[in-house]
């Protein structure tokens, strides 16, 4: 499913208490960097602190506005959770050991696709469920969508220690 | 809130650790906690590459800087827990010592991982090629007829040598009137083994060799 552009930048624009629409985003040139600029500005946690970390939150949501929101069959979805999963197991967010506004924005592209996972699917893409389920239970971040549910997870594995 | 009870100084309770990491990115809670700081002071050093949960979780932790570690602490609203804390504070301060001192170890081991996977990796790239220019051959060698020595057939055939080809298994088959034929499996490298060669070659052995045929022929 391709994730309409207003759907990820108004939650991200409202926690960055700046409506974040086309004609601000024409202003500043890209998406990525009014994203950037704004969350310096308002959200300074969120922010990038060093150089570093600016590159790679713009390749970040860049990522996340070319790849992530615009999947559009389920062997997209595949590759990107894949990636995404393979990313997340050596981390615990996406940059640094902080919630970025790169999370966040990740977080509203992929809330649709998470929220369709069976179960069977949300146990292969364990890490980035984790991710995800960290970042959702921020208040903040999540806004009004609702809490996507992974506890079954937590059942299935009781399970399998009792067969083990 | 969920209570540590893992031994993490035993190899079987870092690995239920690990599994517990599996889905949650703290020990506690949704933000870094006290029982972080405990688990954390607990572990000695950087968890081994097969528990990809409790290192990921380790780096994270062990990213905060010193002071921040113990502002969790003091942010953790659980007073029994502070508590616990504030009795053995020598301890800590000697775990944070060692911490910090195991940084260089920490990234020998994160070299040496790295190291590994690399290693992983170029051997799977070297291997691919190399595997899709092989085919598995199934050849059926007919004998003229029920008087042909099988034996002698096989041995003949086997001694058919060509850079890039290699015999596997061999059976008889019956086709009838008690005549058999042999069935012999080899894998050849496309690029250097050319089939038809092959055959001819197998052809060659006319006192044996009546004909050969391809019967299966698989890409690997």
């Amino acid at each position: 499913m391709v994730v309409p552009p207003h759907q990820y930048l108004k939650p991200v624009g409202s926690l960055l208490k700046v409506p974040l629409d086309k004609s601000n985003i024409i202003n500043n040139c890209s998406v990525t960097s009014s994203i950037i600029k704004t969350v310096e500005k308002s959200q300074p946690t969120l922010g990038p602190l060093d150089n570093i970390e600016t590159s790679k939150m713009q390749q970040w949501i860049e990522y996340s506005i070319v790849y992530a929101a615009n999947i559009d069959c389920s062997q997209d979805s595949h590759t990107i959770l894949k990636e995404l999963d393979d990313t997340l197991s050596i981390t615990t967010y996406l940059i640094a050991s902080r919630p970025t506004i790169a999370d966040v924005l990740l977080y509203h592209v992929l809330v649709n696709i998470l929220a369709s996972l069976g179960n069977s699917d949300k146990e292969s893409y364990m890490n980035v469920c984790r991710w995800f389920d960290n970042i959702q239970q921020n208040k903040l971040f999540r806004q009004s969508n609702k809490l996507v549910n992974f506890t079954i997870n937590y059942l299935s594995r009781i399970a399998n220690i009792k067969v083990d | 809130m969920a209570i540590m009870d893992f031994n993490l100084k035993t190899e079987k309770g870092l690995k239920d650790f690990n599994n517990f990491l599996e889905d949650k990115s703290y020990v506690s809670g949704w933000t870094p906690s006290q029982a972080d700081v405990d688990a954390l002071n607990q572990i000695q050093k950087a968890p081994p590459a097969n528990l990809p949960h409790a290192l990921r979780w380790y780096n994270h932790i062990r990213s905060y800087p010193a002071d921040e570690l113990k502002k969790f602490g003091a942010s953790g609203a659980c007073p029994l827990k502070t508590a616990t804390t504030t009795t053995a504070p020598a301890k800590d301060d000697d775990d944070d010592v060692d911490l910090f001192a195991s940084d260089e170890e920490e990234d020998a081991e994160a070299a040496k991982i790295r190291d590994e996977r690399l290693k992983a990796y170029a051997e799977k790239k070297s291997k691919k090629p190399e595997l899709i220019a092989k085919s598995s051959i199934v050849l059926d060698v007919k004998p003229w007829d029920d008087e042909t020595d099988m034996k002698e057939l096989e041995k003949a055939t086997r001694t058919i040598e060509m850079d890039g080809l290699i015999w596997g298994a061999s059976k008889l088959v019956p086709v009838g009137y008690g005549i058999n034929k042999l069935q012999i499996m080899c894998v050849v490298e496309d690029a250097k083994v050319s089939v038809d060669e092959l055959v001819e070659k197998i052809q060659e052995f006319e006192d044996f060799v009546q004909s050969v045929d391809i019967a299966a022929f698989n890409k690997i």
